[in-house]
C-alpha cells in the first residue's frame, strides 16, 4: 500500500496539507499521477470525448448551414425541413457514445478511488479529492475534445468536394424540380462560428467533469477506504416533479417548436435541458419506486428471497438505478425515435425508401446504444456484487442456497426496472409526437384522375416497437443481471469471510 | 475408547456421553498450494462442548470448516451421525448446515439489511416455514440471549456483543445438533465476550447441543469440557 | 482499615468478612486480626464505638476514625509496585524443563502443564458464571484466570524460543554433518 504512495505524491500532498491547502496546480499534478490503468482510463476518456465532439460538430455544421451553402446530393441535406432529422439523428449517435463515455471513467475507478484514499490519509480534504479526479476527468476531456475539434476540421478540408450529381429544389407551386449540376455530398462548406465550436468543447468537457463529480457524490472516500453511502433518502415528490416537468415541458417545447420556425439551436439546447430532467427525475424516480415497494414488502413476505430483496431495496434504493440508468436512458430516445419514425412513415410515399433506410440505420445506432447500455449495466452490476461480497459469503455460510440468493438479486435489480421501463418509454414517445406533430400532411394518389394532392393523415402510435423495445431491454436486463450472477460463485467463497487464518 | 451403545432418546435428556456425534479420520486439506490441515483425526461427544485451540494459521479454523461440512476435506473423511458427509454434494452439505448444524463467526455474519429477528428467522423461512411461525420461534431465541429488545433494529445499530448474541441466536434457532463457534469473542471486550460465552453454553446445554469452539485464548477455551490442539495443521495430544 | 470502611464491626466479624472478600486468599488468624487493630488504635486510625458484654470475651466494634479515612484514601491513591522478582516455581520449574531436558521431555512436560491449568482454568470459569456468584468471587476468579493465562502464554512463547533455537543449531550443523534422521518440527498426535 505504501508503495503507490511513492516519493511523487508525498511531498506534494503534505505540502498540501501543510499550506492550508494546495494549489490548483499541484492537485492538477496529483491527478496526472498514476498508473497503468489510470493512462488507460484517460486516454479512453479523451478518445471518447474526441468522438463526440466530431459528431457533435457534425451535426452542428447541418444545423448551421446557411443561404449560401450548397447544393447537396443527398436530400436530407439539402431540404431545410428534412434537416433536423439529420441533427436528432446525431444527437442519438452521442448517446452511445456519452454512455461508453462513463464506462471509460469506469475503467480502474476502484484503484483510482484507493489512490484518493491514500491522498485523504496524507492530509487532503474530500473537496480537494473530488477536486482531483473533477481535473482527471477534465483534463481528459478537454484535451479529447479539442482533438476532435482538430480532426473534425481537418476531415472538412480534406472531404471538400464537389462533382456531379443531381438536387431537388422545391418550387413556389410545392413541386420539385431536379437540376443537374455540382452538389457536394457533406455540408463541409457550411461555416460553424467560433462561438459555437467553443461552446461544444466546454459542454463536453463540462459535461465529464459533472458526471464524474456526481459519480463520485455517493462514494465516500475516507482515510481508511472507500465506502459507498448508500442511506440516501429517495425523494418521492421532487422526483415525480422532475419526470413530469421534464416530460411535460418537452411535450410543451415540442408544441411550440413546430410553430416557431428557424430557431433550431435554442429549441436543441432547450430540448437537452428538459430530457436531462427528466432522466434525473426517472432515475431518483425509480429509486422512490425501489424503496416504496421494499418498505411494502419487507413486514410482511416469507419468502427469503423476496425478504433479502425488499430489505436490500429499502437500504439501497439507487443500487438499482445506478446500475439501469443507461439502458433506461437508451429507452427513452429509442422511443422518441420510434415516434419521429412513425411520423416520417406517414408522411412518405409508398414508393420512398429513403427514410425507412434511414430509420433501419437509425435502428442499428438504436441497438448499438442498448448494447453499451448493457455493458455498462453488467459493469456496475458485477461491481455491486463484489462490494457486498462479504455480506453475500455469510448468506452462503449460513445456509442459503445459490438460487435463493440469485433470485434475490434478481428481483432487486427488476422490481424498479420494469415500471422505470415503461415510464421511459412512454415519456420518450409523448416528446417525439408532441416535437413532430401527431398528423401530418401526405402525397396520397387519388385514384380516380392519377393526380397527386396533399391530405392530411393521423400518425399511428408505433405500439409494437414499443412493446419490442421496452420488452427487449427488459430482457436484455435479466439476462445482463443473470451473467453478473457468475461473479457470485466466485465472490462468496466462504474463505472469503475469514479475516484469521 | 468407552462404548455407549446410543439410543434414539430426545438429546437434551441424554446429557453429556462419550458417543461420537462428530468425527474426522485423517483429513487433508489444502488451500491452493499451501497445505492447512495435514491428517487430523478427531471426535466430538454428544453433549459436550470441545474447545480446538493453537496458534494462528494453524488450520484450526480450517478443521472447522470441514467438520461443518463448508469445505470438503481432499483426503479423509468427516462423518455426522453415521453419514460421511465429507463426500457428500454441495447441495446436500448445505441443507446439513441448514438443519443440523449451526455456525458462529467473528464477524460479517449478519445481513445488514435485515432486522435482527428477521436474521434470525431467515433459517427457518429457508426451510419453508411460514413468517408468523418463524418469527415467534426467532424471538423466543432472541429472548433466551438476552436480546429480545433488539428485534427491530438491524445489525450496523448495535453493539459487537448485541450482534454476536443475535448471530448464536440465529445459529441455534434450527436447534442445531451441533454449533460451531469460530473465534465467537475475537472482536469482542472482555465483559462482552464472557457475556456471549456464558450465554452459548448455556442455552447449548439446555438444549443438548454439542459445541465446537474454535479459539486461541486459553480463557475462552475455559469454558469447555475438552481442548485438543491443533499446530502446524496437526494434532496435538490434549485431555480434559 | 478498607473493610471498616464499608461499616463498624468487631474483631469477629471483621475476620469473617475478610475471608469472604478474599476468598483466593489465605484465611485470618484471630491472634492477627486483634494485633492489628491494636495497632490501628494507637495510630488514632481506628476507635472503639461500644462494647457489648454478650457470654463471652470483649465484643468492641470498632469504627474508622476520620483521621483513618484519610490514611486508607492516601494507600488506596498509592500505586502498589509490580513484582519485581519473578520467584514463581512455576517458572523455575519450566526453564530448568526446557534448558536441561531433550526436545521431547520438555514438549511433554509443557503438554501436561497446560492441562493441569487448563483443568483450573475451567474451575475458575465454573465459579465465575455460576448466577449465584457474588462480585468478590467473580474478582477473585478474573484474578486467577488471567494469570493462569499469562503462565501459559509464557509458557507457549518459552517453547517457541527453545523451538526456534533448535532449529538455529541443526541449520548451522546440518551442513557440514550428514543427517542421522530428518529434523521433525512438530508433535506426533497422542491419543
Amino acid at each position: 500500500m505504501t508503495a503507490a504512495l511513492s516519493t511523487g505524491h508525498a511531498p506534494a500532498a503534505r505540502a498540501a496539507a501543510g499550506s492550508g491547502g494546495p494549489s490548483s496546480v499541484e492537485l492538477l499534478r496529483l491527478a496526472a499521477s498514476g498508473g497503468r490503468s489510470d493512462r488507460l482510463r484517460i486516454s479512453l476518456t479523451a478518445a471518447a470525448s474526441a468522438l463526440a465532439t466530431v459528431v457533435l460538430l457534425a451535426g452542428a455544421a447541418v444545423a448551421f448551414i446557411s443561404e449560401g451553402d450548397g447544393p447537396y446530393g443527398p436530400d436530407v441535406l439539402d431540404q431545410p425541413g428534412l434537416r433536423p432529422g439529420v441533427m436528432i439523428a446525431m444527437l442519438m449517435l452521442c448517446v452511445p457514445i456519452l454512455v461508453f463515455v462513463g464506462l471509460c471513467t469506469r475503467v480502474g475507478a476502484p484503484a483510482r478511488d484507493r489512490r484518493l484514499a491514500m491522498f485523504r490519509m496524507a492530509g487532503a480534504t474530500p473537496a480537494e479529492t473530488t477536486r482531483i479526479a473533477a481535473y482527471e476527468t477534465g483534463l481528459a476531456a478537454f484535451i479529447g475534445s479539442a482533438l476532435g475539434t482538430a480532426i473534425f476540421f481537418v476531415g472538412r478540408t480534406l472531404l471538400d468536394s464537389t462533382k456531379p450529381g443531381e438536387f431537388t429544389t422545391e418550387l413556389s407551386d410545392g413541386a420539385r424540380s431536379v437540376t443537374e449540376g455540382l452538389v457536394r455530398s457533406l455540408p463541409t462548406d457550411a461555416s460553424i462560428p467560433v462561438l459555437a465550436v467553443l461552446a461544444l468543447i466546454l459542454l463536453i468537457s463540462g459535461g465529464s467533469v459533472a458526471m464524474s463529480t456526481i459519480a463520485l457524490r455517493k462514494v465516500r472516500i475516507s482515510p481508511f477506504g472507500v465506502t459507498r453511502n448508500t442511506t440516501a433518502k429517495p425523494l418521492r415528490k421532487t422526483s415525480a416533479l422532475m419526470f413530469l416537468g421534464g416530460t411535460v415541458g418537452l411535450m410543451v417545447l415540442g408544441l411550440a417548436a413546430q410553430t416557431a420556425q428557424g430557431m433550431i439551436l435554442p429549441v436543441a439546447l432547450g430540448a437537452f435541458v428538459l430530457f436531462v430532467l427528466a432522466v434525473v427525475g426517472l432515475l431518483t424516480g425509480s429509486a422512490a419506486i425501489s424503496s416504496a415497494v421494499g418498505h411494502r414488502l419487507a413486514p410482511r413476505v416469507g419468502r427469503p428471497d423476496l425478504l433479502i430483496a425488499a430489505r436490500r431495496m429499502i437500504a439501497a434504493p439507487y443500487a438499482a438505478s445506478r446500475a439501469t440508468a443507461s439502458v433506461l436512458l437508451a429507452v427513452m430516445i429509442g422511443a422518441a425515435i420510434q415516434g419521429v419514425r412513425a411520423n416520417f412513415l406517414a408522411g412518405a410515399d409508398s414508393t420512398d425508401t429513403f427514410y425507412a433506410d434511414t430509420f433501419r440505420l437509425l435502428d442499428m445506432v438504436l441497438i448499438v446504444a442498448i448494447v453499451l447500455s448493457a455493458a455498462n449495466m453488467l459493469v456496475t452490476s458485477a461491481e455491486a456484487i463484489v462490494e457486498r461480497r462479504r455480506t453475500l459469503a455469510a448468506l452462503q455460510a449460513s445456509g442459503t442456497p445459490r438460487p435463493v440468493l440469485a433470485r434475490a438479486i434478481m428481483m432487486e435489480t427488476l422490481v424498479p426496472l420494469v415500471p422505470s421501463v415503461l415510464l421511459a418509454g412512454t415519456s420518450g414517445m409523448l416528446a417525439a409526437r408532441a416535437f413532430f406533430g401527431s398528423s401530418v400532411e401526405r402525397n396520397v394518389f387519388i385514384e380516380t384522375d392519377g393526380a397527386q394532392q396533399f391530405a392530411v393523415v393521423g400518425v399511428p402510435v408505433p405500439w409494437e416497437r414499443l412493446a419490442v423495445l421496452c420488452g427487449a431491454t427488459i430482457a436484455i436486463s435479466i439476462a445482463i443481471t443473470a451473467v453478473s450472477l457468475v461473479l457470485l460463485g466466485r465472490s462468496t467463497r466462504v474463505a472469503e469471510m475469514r479475516a484469521a487464518v | 475408547m468407552n462404548d455407549l451403545i446410543p439410543s434414539p432418546s430426545v438429546r437434551a435428556t441424554e446429557g453429556r456421553s462419550t458417543h461420537a456425534v462428530l468425527s474426522a479420520r485423517s483429513v487433508v486439506y489444502s488451500y491452493a498450494q499451501a497445505p492447512a490441515l495435514k491428517g487430523i483425526s478427531m471426535e466430538l461427544h454428544r453433549g459436550e462442548i470441545l474447545a480446538i485451540t493453537g496458534p494462528s494459521g494453524s488450520g484450526k479454523s480450517t478443521l472447522m470448516l470441514c467438520l461443518a461440512g463448508i469445505l470438503a476435506p481432499d483426503a479423509g473423511d468427516v462423518t455426522y451421525d453415521g453419514r460421511q458427509i465429507s463426500a457428500e454434494s454441495e447441495a446436500q452439505r448445505s441443507r446439513l448446515r441448514r438443519t443440523e448444524f449451526g455456525v458462529l463467526f467473528q464477524f460479517g455474519q449478519l445481513v445488514p439489511e435485515l432486522t435482527a429477528v428477521e436474521n434470525v428467522a431467515l433459517p427457518l423461512l429457508l426451510a419453508g416455514r411460514k413468517r408468523r411461525a418463524a418469527v415467534t420461534a426467532a424471538t423466543n431465541w432472541l429472548d433466551r440471549f438476552g436480546v429480545a429488545d433488539l428485534a427491530l433494529s438491524r445489525p450496523p445499530e448495535m453493539s459487537g456483543g448485541q450482534g454476536q448474541r443475535v448471530a448464536a441466536a440465529r445459529a441455534m434457532v434450527t436447534e442445531p445438533a451441533v454449533l460451531f463457534a469460530d473465534e465467537p469473542t475475537g472482536a469482542l471486550d472482555a465483559l462482552s465476550g464472557e457475556q456471549v460465552m456464558t450465554q452459548m453454553v448455556r442455552v447449548a446445554r439446555e438444549a443438548g447441543t454439542s459445541v465446537v469452539v474454535i479459539t486461541h485464548d486459553a480463557k475462552v477455551a475455559a469454558y469447555g469440557d475438552r481442548e485438543i490442539i491443533v499446530c502446524d495443521g496437526m494434532l496435538e495430544s490434549s485431555r480434559s | 482499615m478498607g473493610l471498616l470502611a464499608t461499616g463498624d464491626l468487631h474483631g469477629y466479624d471483621l475476620k469473617r468478612e475478610h475471608d469472604e472478600v478474599f476468598a483466593g486468599a489465605k484465611p485470618l488468624a484471630f491472634g492477627q486480626v486483634y494485633a492489628t487493630l491494636e495497632r490501628l488504635q494507637k495510630r488514632q486510625h481506628v476507635q472503639p464505638v461500644e462494647v457489648a458484654r454478650v457470654d463471652g470475651p470483649d465484643r468492641t466494634v470498632f469504627a474508622l476514625t476520620a483521621d483513618g479515612r484519610l490514611e486508607l484514601d492516601r494507600w488506596l491513591g498509592d500505586v502498589e509496585p509490580p513484582a519485581p522478582h519473578v520467584n514463581n516455581p512455576l517458572a523455575v520449574k519450566a526453564t530448568i524443563a526446557l534448558l536441561v531436558g531433550d526436545r521431547d521431555q520438555a514438549t511433554r512436560y509443557l503438554s501436561e502443564q497446560r492441562a493441569a491449568h487448563l483443568d483450573r482454568m475451567r474451575h475458575y470459569t465454573k465459579r465465575k458464571t455460576d448466577p449465584a456468584a457474588t462480585l468478590p468471587e467473580v474478582l477473585a476468579a478474573d484474578y486467577a484466570l488471567v494469570h493462569l493465562d499469562a503462565d501459559l502464554q509464557w509458557l507457549d512463547l518459552a517453547l517457541d524460543r527453545i523451538t526456534a533455537l533448535h532449529a538455529a543449531v541443526i541449520d548451522s550443523v546440518s551442513t557440514d554433518l550428514p543427517q542421522p534422521s530428518p529434523p521433525t518440527s512438530k508433535v506426533i498426535s497422542q491419543k
